[in-house]
């Protein structure tokens, strides 16, 4: 199967993942049966955010001891293992233990331990492609985009958590509510920081694989924050879009890996 | 035998267009020209070669190692071609 085939092969995937959730949420779900739903949901999910950590920790083996780049694709690969593991315990609960997983559940013990993973891969990514050369804007812009982002994220994080705070729930519950956003919110600091570093590097194929994983990271943490604010809203009519989101997150995330596992190994 | 500076960056470009993007690829050459004070004096083998291991080592974050000795084995080759 050549390169382009596989490609595809995972767009069809994405498809078959995320277009039952949307003919639940556009009102066509007595087309396909809920359990499917559940079913092919869950498989896709973990199928892709066990993909992306076990092509980002065999990236990592492209590079010397002591590289930055090394050590950026084991974080990356550390943070998709994580998310993997939380998904793996929602999966059990959805499909095997009545349909519903409790929150909090185990599954956020991983999650949670994710993202600083995560955030230090980006931010590795991001030195290791300025130290090289490749910087993609000047030191000041960098500044920039270091203030700006997290300033535009509290501004936004502010109208988020409002609800957040005040709907009734456990305080562990709460804690967690707030707690996604914020991660994800601190997250977009490093997206946006290699956003401009690669696409000046868009014609090439490092470029695609980057914009292709950005991408979903960025569907991803959109993806978070609309589902705790309107679960704080106690509005669960939009889970089926945000559950179709994070299938097509996490395609995007185990496209964008892959093609640049792809570089480093054909 | 010397060589085009212009001649030369249009020549590896091509080569490293694939993975970086032709602006990326032309733009990083031409610094890398200025770093080794390559000022549009047609290049010697051995500045040709500096520029190549230049260009070489700031692919090694995108690509590895070893990938990175490929296509510097191909840019070695477009060289070749020139003279």
């Amino acid at each position: 199967m050549s390169a382009g085939q596989r490609d595809r092969l995972l767009d069809v995937v994405i498809a078959v993942g995320a277009l039952p959730y949307l003919a639940q949420f556009l009102g066509a779900g007595g087309t396909v049966p809920p359990r499917l739903v559940t079913w092919t949901g869950a498989l896709v999910k973990l199928a892709f955010l066990g993909l992306t950590a076990a092509w980002a920790l065999r990236a990592s083996r492209s590079f010397e001891a002591g590289d930055m780049a090394r050590t950026a694709w084991r974080l990356l690969g550390a943070g998709f293992l994580g998310f993997f593991l939380g998904q793996l315990c929602l999966s059990v609960y959805q499909l095997f233990l009545g349909g519903t997983a409790p929150f909090p559940s185990v599954g956020d013990l991983f999650f949670v331990l994710a993202y600083p993973f995560l955030a230090l891969a980006l931010f590795a990514f991001a030195r290791a492609y300025s130290d090289a050369g490749y910087a993609g804007a000047s030191a000041s812009t960098r500044r920039v985009i270091v203030v700006a982002a997290p300033a535009l994220s509290a501004l936004v994080a502010y109208v988020v958590l409002k609800p957040i705070v005040h709907a009734p729930a456990s305080p562990l519950a709460t804690a967690l509510n707030i707690a996604y956003p914020v991660l994800d919110f601190v997250l977009l600091i490093p997206c946006a920081l290699l956003v401009h570093t690669t696409l000046p590097l868009r014609g090439g194929a490092i470029g695609k694989a980057w914009m292709t994983l950005l991408a979903g990271l960025l569907v991803m943490c959109a993806a978070d924050i609309a589902f705790a604010y309107f679960s704080a809203l106690g509005q669960q009519s939009l889970d089926p879009l945000l559950n179709a989101m994070y299938v097509i997150s996490y395609g995007l995330m185990a496209r964008g890996v892959r093609r640049q596992h792809r570089l480093l190994t054909a | 035998m010397s060589m085009e500076l212009d001649t030369v960056v249009e020549a590896l470009a091509r080569v490293v267009e694939p993975y970086v993007g032709a602006t990326m690829a032309r733009s990083a050459l031409k610094v890398h020209g200025q770093k080794l004070g390559l000022d549009g004096a047609p290049l010697t083998a051995a500045q040709v070669e500096a520029l190549i291991t230049r260009v070489g080592s700031g692919l090694n974050v995108f690509l590895g190692r070893e990938k990175s000795e490929v296509v510097v084995g191909e840019l070695k080759k477009a060289a070749a071609g020139l003279r």
